[in-house]
């Protein structure tokens, strides 16, 4: 089965449907991730927590390591993966 | 207690034999940073765990390092198992050769046997969890080093894999600190797990949730008993990805398109809500610049008011 | 289907559950993603057992024939056991 697009690696049957949860921007779009946090205490670290956005499928997830798009960062090359492109 | 599945997580399938390569991946079975490693140190660490997803976390992915460990020595064996001796001597493994013929021992790159120096079981669960994120950035570090180093594409989709994973347990063990956090140094828990949370107050607060809604019934999804499940029904619409999927409704969230999710009521906080798409930085004169988003959303000055307000 | 196939499509099934799985361990409130879970972990099981009809056990405690099915070659490190990934030019 190729994968030759993007969009092709995206499942459909994973959908934000829950009106008002916390997943879903003013804009529409569904937001993978906590935008904004509050009340944080000097000497901890945060990890933004995930929420649940369209994933891959099966088969795209085995080939990328993750169903998380929001979590899947393949390029190192220049040091830059994690910080993004 | 655990089960074996008679299968590899990803499978490693390497045509060409490549002790050269062996003797740098073997680093990831014993190795400071391995799979090994890793594994003994969460499945160790999980005794001393507060909360139930924190104990879940440290189990479950203690239990697929192993299975990553697994990977990692089919790995070592299939680029030796058909060497010669005079690549072996060419890539400069003799000397494992000589202790150890083409079997797999935990060792690392540079030879020193596997050691639990290189873990800690500090019983603290905030100092454990930090140990673990650390250890998952070494483990990534180390797969990168190793996918620069190869050149076979049977050996580097593996390898790619396995840098993957290290990046989404990283996540886990973030999400797990939080709730540990949040549960040690504010004595409040979330909703979770049938533990009722405290009202929220405007000093204390740990991580804003937005509340859940009452939680729908799941037992629809649920396999029914007397229904047989082996008629090779591959029809549950869209898990396999057999239908053309529509056409997206919600694009891809884009890193600088961020809005603010949107609460169902709003909650107590200390400055009002602004997405973060619309605000711009301001630097101390006040004016407006564009650019990065403060996660915080407070310039300094305000930051220094909201202290003042609640006698932080 | 042939085996490859077959074992292909397992392992992407319970690739996809094992990461779900972890996501539920920080986020057991997610009613959604329970939904989804229990879909795929049906549609895995279900390919599970079929897989392991033709091709013998896949875990413990499962009936065997004779003779004892479970030692039977090849082992998953074995590189014969092995299938390659959909996509992958051979």
């Amino acid at each position: 089965m190729e994968i030759d697009n993007y969009s092709d690696m995206f499942d459909p049957s994973v959908t934000v449907s829950m009106a008002g949860a916390g997943n879903t921007a003013a804009t529409g779009h569904c937001v993978d991730r906590e935008t904004m946090i509050t009340d944080v205490e000097l000497a901890n670290a945060y990890v933004p927590f995930q929420k649940l956005c369209p994933t891959f499928t099966p088969a795209a997830s085995l080939k990328n390591g993750t169903i998380f798009p929001g979590l899947y960062k393949p390029k190192w090359e220049n040091r830059n993966a994690w910080g993004g492109e | 207690m655990w089960f074996y599945d008679k299968k590899l997580e990803y499978p490693i399938k390497i045509k060409k034999p490549d002790p050269r390569m062996a003797n740098m991946i073997i680093t990831q079975y014993g190795g400071p940073d391995g799979e090994l490693g890793a594994s003994v140190r969460y499945l160790s660490q999980r005794f001393s765990m507060v909360t139930p997803e924190a104990k879940a976390t440290l189990n479950d992915i203690g239990t697929e390092e192993l299975a990553h460990l697994e990977m990692v020595g089919a790995m070592v064996r299939q680029l030796v198992e058909n060497a010669s001796i005079e690549d072996i001597k060419k890539a400069g493994m003799s000397a494992y050769y000589s202790d150890h013929d083409k079997a797999v021992y935990p060792v690392s790159a540079s030879g020193v046997p596997f050691t639990a120096a290189a873990l800690q079981s500090k019983g603290d669960p905030v100092t454990d969890l930090y140990e673990d994120m650390a250890a998952e950035q070494k483990a990534r570090s180390t797969y990168e080093y190793l996918i620069n180093l190869a050149e076979d594409p049977d050996v580097i989709d593996p390898l790619k894999f396995l840098r993957e994973r290290e990046i989404v347990h990283f996540q886990r063990f973030g999400e797990s600190l939080r709730i540990v956090q949040d549960y040690l140094q504010n004595k409040k828990r979330f909703s979770y797990a049938g533990i009722p949370a405290m009202p929220e107050t405007k000093k204390t607060d740990g991580v804003i949730m937005p509340r859940m809604p009452a939680m729908p019934d799941v037992s629809k999804s649920m396999p029914q008993p007397g229904m047989s499940n082996d008629s090779g029904m591959y029809n549950i619409p869209g898990v396999y990805g057999d239908m053309t999927p529509p056409a997206r409704q919600t694009p891809m969230p884009d890193a600088k398109t961020y809005a603010a999710p949107r609460m169902p009521s709003p909650p107590p906080q200390s400055m009002p809500v602004q997405p973060p798409a619309q605000q711009m930085r301001q630097d101390t004169q006040g004016k407006q610049m564009p650019g990065a988003v403060n996660m915080s959303g407070m310039t300094w000055t305000q930051k220094l008011q909201d202290s003042k307000k609640y006698g932080v | 289907m042939n085996r490859d196939e077959m074992l292909r499509k397992l392992s992407a099934l319970d690739f996809y559950a094992i990461d779900l799985h972890l996501y539920l361990n920080t986020h057991p409130d997610d009613a959604e993603a329970i939904n989804k879970y229990n879909a795929v972990v049906t549609e895995a099981n279900a390919m599970r057992k079929q897989y392991e009809s033709m091709y013998g056990p896949l875990t413990a405690n499962m009936a065997s024939k004779v003779p004892w099915q479970w030692i039977q070659n090849p082992w998953p490190w074995q590189y014969k056991f092995n299938f390659t990934l959909a996509g992958d030019d051979e």
